[in-house]
């Protein structure tokens, strides 16, 4: 699927042209098509064809050289030149110019701690669910297809500071000192001590944070001076809608709102956060709506192109259910029909 | 720079200031058989290559003292080869060829290592075909990546062209190497 611009992305690192980026890109894209791992090993022996390490003694050739060019080739080797060689002030300028570099270098690489951060990234691939703790204590549970990354020195620093794509639910650790900051593409967070749930997914149109426990303050990327103060069973969304035409804004609309929970067969479910649980809940949403979150639950391709269809309702909960028992449920409510094929499922 | 011309700036000083024949030396050692290789892409014949390469180390010796103003001198040195080789080339030829695009390019897999033991003789034959099927300036692209271990900025100095021109020939050259391994092992 992602095939070329996986090769195209292989082509930098093996070249050694590949930013910080790439890499990062390439990492996940391998995630998603993880045979093409098969073109970065045979793309890197091609490069090795070819590449003989012989140091043949070049001294008959050297010397045939030094021959053919005698004339041009008017060396000065007496011992007289070594004492000019000192006095020429170029050279001691170079000299007395290596040694403070070297002074230096041997200062700075033994004295100076040595700061030496890496980027710590998580990811999740689609249909998996991760859970972990990141090193100041926080607990993370990464959803499907999601990725999150930090820097190994993150306790050293004045915040604690974590990127996120895709869907995550933090149990932050208290830390009044250091506030805990999740950025994604659209959103920062920040937080003192909190449970709280982001999903940011680069298809989605929309970007929420359901807060659970505690407090936390958001701003909206590229909208600073906003902000927002959610209070526990608040949700925050925004919603990117289409560019207006002629102008180079496109506009978002934000809304908190509060959560209330899925009734369902006596039980009570918090949609936003019962993926942590395995389940996966819905309430009274389109199936346009729920295409991309079963795609990721399922980790399949769905094709649906019937608008009828697409404006149907649903509300549900699947604890184990697989893809065709899901739809199969789903097809009690309202008709639709369906097909499985290798690589999708096609929606009629 | 890469690893193996780091030393090159001392050296390139030293024959400036001393015109020290050990200096020398080192530089041909490092020089010689990379611009030899080179020129012999562009002119396919030993002798000629090597004719051009005696040449490039005289040029740079007869220019010694501006030597050390020259941020990269490997690259200065291909220029210079790529420069003599496409004038031999023309004073060679009755087709007046004096550009990289008419220039014949052939054995891109061309060693034999041990090590190899996914990439059999016959498959390199099918990627040996694949590289000589994309216009001659991709070629030459890929031949210089690959074994001159040149950077996309130095490559699109060699051969004045721009360094995305560089990207977008590499990768293209890759896209086709994939699209076999594709076929071969029948990657999803």
């Amino acid at each position: 699927m992602h095939e070329q611009r996986i090769v195209e992305l292989i082509t930098r690192k093996i070249a050694g042209e590949a930013t910080a980026e790439e890499l990062g890109e390439l990492s996940y894209l391998l995630t998603k098509s993880p045979d093409a791992v098969y073109y970065e090993a045979l793309l890197e022996q091609v490069w090795e064809l070819g590449r003989k390490e012989e140091k043949p003694n070049l001294d008959d050739v050297y010397n045939k050289h030094k021959l053919k060019y005698k004339e041009e080739l008017n060396f000065t080797s007496n011992p007289k030149s070594k004492i000019t060689l000192l006095k020429r002030p170029a050279f001691v300028l170079t000299v007395m110019a290596s040694i403070v570099l070297l002074i230096t270098t041997h200062f700075v690489k033994n004295y100076i701690p040595s700061n030496k951060e890496e980027r710590i990234e998580v990811i999740a691939g689609k249909g998996i669910r991760k859970e972990f703790t990141l090193p100041d204590g926080t607990i993370v549970q990464l959803n499907s297809d999601s990725r999150i990354s930090y820097n190994s020195d993150m306790l050293d620093r004045r915040q604690r500071d974590v990127s996120l794509t895709g869907e995550a639910f933090f149990k932050v650790a208290h830390d009044k000192i250091h506030p805990f900051i999740v950025k994604t593409s659209k959103v920062a967070i920040k937080v003192l001590g909190t449970e709280f749930n982001i999903r940011d997914y680069p298809e989605d149109e929309e970007s929420e944070t359901t807060l659970i426990k505690g407090s936390v303050e958001l701003t909206v990327n590229g909208r600073t001076h906003q902000k927002f103060i959610l209070k526990p069973s608040e949700k925050f969304a925004m919603v990117k809608k289409n560019q207006i035409p002629g102008s180079e804004k496109s506009s978002s609309v934000l809304t908190i709102e509060n959560i209330s929970s899925v009734k369902f067969g006596g039980n009570e479910y918090i949609e936003e956060i019962s993926w942590t649980e395995n389940k996966f809940v819905f309430q009274n949403e389109s199936f346009e709506e729920l295409l991309p979150r079963l795609e990721r639950w399922y980790n399949v391709e769905i094709v649906l192109k019937d608008p009828k269809i697409r404006s149907y309702r649903f509300t549900g909960i699947f604890i184990n259910e697989n893809i065709i028992q899901a739809l199969e449920a789903m097809q009690l409510i309202k008709s639709f029909n369906y097909k499985l094929t290798e690589n999708e499922v096609r929606i009629y | 720079m890469k690893q193996q011309f780091q030393n090159l700036p001392d050296i390139v000083k030293r024959i400036a200031f001393t015109n020290s024949e050990q200096a020398y030396r080192e530089m041909f050692d490092l020089l010689y058989l990379p611009v030899k290789k080179f020129s012999f892409c562009i002119l396919r014949s030993n002798t000629e290559a090597e004719e051009v390469s005696e040449d490039v180390m005289i040029t740079l010796w007869k220019n010694r003292k501006t030597l050390p103003e020259i941020e990269n001198v490997h690259v200065y040195a291909l220029v210079i080869a790529k420069n003599l080789s496409l004038n031999l080339l023309r004073k060679n030829s009755k087709n007046k060829t004096s550009s990289i695009d008419e220039v014949d390019m052939s054995f891109f897999f061309d060693s034999s290592s041990p090590e190899q033991i996914i990439i059999d003789n016959e498959l390199k034959i099918r990627l040996e075909n694949a590289i000589q099927s994309l216009p001659p300036k991709c070629q030459f692209v890929f031949k210089l990546a690959k074994e001159n271990n040149l950077s996309y900025k130095e490559i699109a100095e060699i051969l004045s062209i721009s360094v995305k021109t560089v990207d977008a020939h590499l990768v293209a050259a890759t896209q086709k190497l994939a699209k076999i391994f594709k076929s071969e092992f029948q990657i999803k």
